[in-house]
């Protein structure tokens, strides 16, 4: 059996809505292993979005446990949040989030920045992952001069840069046609595959879902089924 | 690295660092501009007082308070020897000054259907190289200050009214001391203009010996007026020419007693400028904080994404700060760059601000000038406000979540 990597046990999350309590969340519990590659799908509002913010140290739980290799991450303050978002996981939006005016060699290398990486080596590890989601020769170009598959490519690119143990990607094929969401899922599973990166990603599209290997579908914030498949 | 990212930062967000380099740099740039014109102001008011009457005057007792306060019985005897008879170490300038009242009058000659067109003006008796009446020295259009012999020198104004000219004559009309009349028909050897109308229209100027026989006082002054190297010590040189001349029915008096309702309205014009400054220092406060909360704010969803990628809150505040501080100090700098040039090119041209000044009795055309301290408080001003507005924008952006940020709109 696999490490567990994460561990969720009866998370709750509840949303104020001026004075009225609307509850994303309603007892979500279940684990994650090293090496998965799994998919949270459901209808739009089914508490998803919440699910893999929650994970990712993006937002909070209301209530119930959830442990990051071991440490329960509602214990943690601000700073050991952000460390667990620079070093542990990697986070690809809906809709890219690249920094505008940075290049793509420079969105990919921020997190590098931060982690005050040598220049030597931060230069090595950006080339190497640019050429890895096949950006090579787009290294110099600007967001708004890629494809909506480019720039998730470049997300990819740049949650991968710290050498995270989860990649957790919400709706990365929302905003993207059919055939390059199968290519950014290509990419994704190549990762999986062969940097043993574990991917939790959200989805509402039946192509998409067929790439996972192990399936948790969400309901009116709580899970309805947990399937696991031999092959993706 | 705060330095490395923010730097990054500026540069790549050009648009938005350009808005607020160049609030801060009009900010200060206005600042400097007005810091300029109120020293200008400042400097003209009391460089009219002292060039004109010294930093001590002493008068005959009771003169001051009188109703006419030129009248010839307040005329100090012995004048040229009691003058030289007064030491002090810290008096660089001495001289007796004899100013009377006279009537101006266009010599007609023979034509006596003319009307003759006439001006009371106030007469200055110097010496012709006195160190006194700088505004009128500098502001000689023709001919010179005062000739050796006799002679007149008036504005170029009241030579228009009086319809005479440089070369010409006019006829000065007085009183001696016996209130008989006199007059002395005196060639104009020199028109000026002292860049105020009340002094071009109140003010000739006529040698001491002059003076003297116009009045019929020979060896007499109305006043001596002294100039003293730290304008700080002049009441305590005042206190020891007091001393000097006690008993001699004289009244010694400091710039600030002689001229203290001047003073009063410079103390005004400072409250006023202090209330000017502080307005601009408002707005340009006001032009600053909005432009770097508005850069800031902006970028709300950018900071979100850069914390989940793993910036943490202080390096948040940190980047945003050491933006603001970079933007602010550079655009200060170049807003003093030009503010200065600025300042300095006026202070040779002048600004002329017209009956504002003039309703006041000083020069119309003031001269901005620079100051020391002014600059500082430029330079910190344009730095603090940046400093200041970057910090309260930082901890907004620091307060929110990170998932709030992603979705703020």
């Amino acid at each position: 059996m696999a490490e567990t990597i994460i561990s969720v046990r009866n998370v709750k999350k509840d949303y104020l809505l001026g004075k009225t309590i609307i509850p994303a969340l309603k007892g979500i519990s279940f684990d994650i292993h090293e090496g998965e590659f799994l998919s949270i799908v459901g209808p739009s509002g089914c508490g998803k979005s919440t699910m893999l913010n929650i994970l990712g140290c993006i937002d909070k739980a209301t209530s119930g446990q959830v442990t990051f290799q071991g440490t329960d991450l509602s214990t943690l303050n601000d700073d050991q949040e952000a460390d667990i978002r620079l070093n542990k996981i990697g986070f690809i939006f809906q809709s890219f989030n690249l920094v505008a005016v940075l290049d793509v060699r420079e969105n990919v290398e921020f997190p590098l920045l931060l982690k005050k990486v040598a220049p030597a080596q931060r230069r090595k590890i950006v080339d190497r992952l640019i050429d890895l989601v096949g950006l090579g020769e787009f290294a110099n170009h600007k967001p708004d001069e890629l494809s909506g598959g480019q720039r998730q490519r470049v997300a990819i690119a740049r949650a991968l840069v710290n050498s995270p143990r989860l990649v957790i990607a919400d709706e990365p094929t929302a905003n993207l046609d059919s055939d390059t969401s199968v290519k950014i899922m290509e990419v994704m599973k190549a990762l999986n595959d062969h940097e043993k990166v574990s991917f939790i990603f959200s989805t509402h599209n039946d192509l998409i879902e067929k790439y996972a290997r192990r399936v948790i579908r969400f309901r009116d914030g709580l899970i309805v089924a947990d399937e696991s498949k031999s092959e993706g | 690295m705060f330095a490395k990212i923010a730097l990054l930062n500026i540069v790549k967000h050009a648009k938005r660092s350009v808005v607020v380099f160049v609030a801060v740099a009009l900010a200060v740039l206005v600042l400097c501009a007005v810091g300029g014109v109120i020293r200008g102001i400042s400097d003209t008011v009391l460089g009219s007082i002292v060039p004109t009457a010294g930093h001590i005057v002493v008068t005959q007792e009771g003169a001051k308070d009188a109703p006419n306060p030129y009248d010839l019985k307040f005329l100090i005897p012995q004048a040229d020897s009691r003058l030289a008879g007064l030491h002090d170490d810290r008096i660089t300038v001495q001289e007796s000054v004899l100013t009377f009242t006279a009537l101006l009058v266009e010599p007609v000659g023979t034509d006596s259907k003319k009307e003759a067109r006439n001006l009371g003006m106030l007469g200055q008796g110097v010496r012709p190289d006195t160190r006194f009446l700088a505004n009128i020295r500098g502001g000689i259009t023709q001919g010179a200050f005062l000739p050796e012999g006799r002679g007149i020198l008036l504005s170029n104004q009241a030579a228009r009214l009086l319809g005479v000219k440089a070369g010409g004559t006019v006829m000065v009309l007085t009183s001696d001391r016996g209130n008989n009349p006199w007059y002395q028909e005196l060639p104009i050897t020199g028109l000026f203009t002292s860049g105020s109308d009340q002094v071009d229209l109140s003010t000739f100027v006529v040698s001491q010996d002059t003076a003297r026989s116009l009045v019929d006082a020979e060896g007499m002054s109305r006043e001596f007026r002294f100039l003293v190297k730290d304008p700080d010590t002049a009441p305590d040189v005042a206190a020891a020419l007091r001393s000097q001349l006690q008993g001699q029915g004289l009244r010694v008096e400091p710039w600030e007693v002689t001229f203290s309702s001047l003073l009063t309205i410079l103390q005004f014009l400072t409250i006023l400028t202090v209330i000017i400054r502080a307005f601009f220092v408002v707005v340009a406060g006001s032009v600053i904080t909005n432009s770097i909360l508005m850069t800031v704010f902006e970028r709300t969803r950018e900071h979100g994404t850069l914390r989940a990628i793993g910036l943490k809150k202080r390096q948040l505040r940190g980047m945003i700060v050491t933006e603001g501080l970079l933007l602010g100090g550079l655009g200060s700098v170049a807003g003093l760059a030009l503010g200065i040039p600025l300042v300095l090119v006026l202070s040779q041209i002048g600004l002329d601000l017209g009956s504002a000044t003039e309703s006041l009795g000083f020069a119309s055309k003031i001269y901005p000038a620079l100051g020391g301290v002014d600059l500082v408080f430029d330079f910190l001003f344009g730095t603090l406000i940046a400093l200041v507005a970057s910090l309260y924008a930082s901890r907004v952006s620091a307060r929110r979540s990170v998932s709030e940020s992603l979705t703020h709109t």
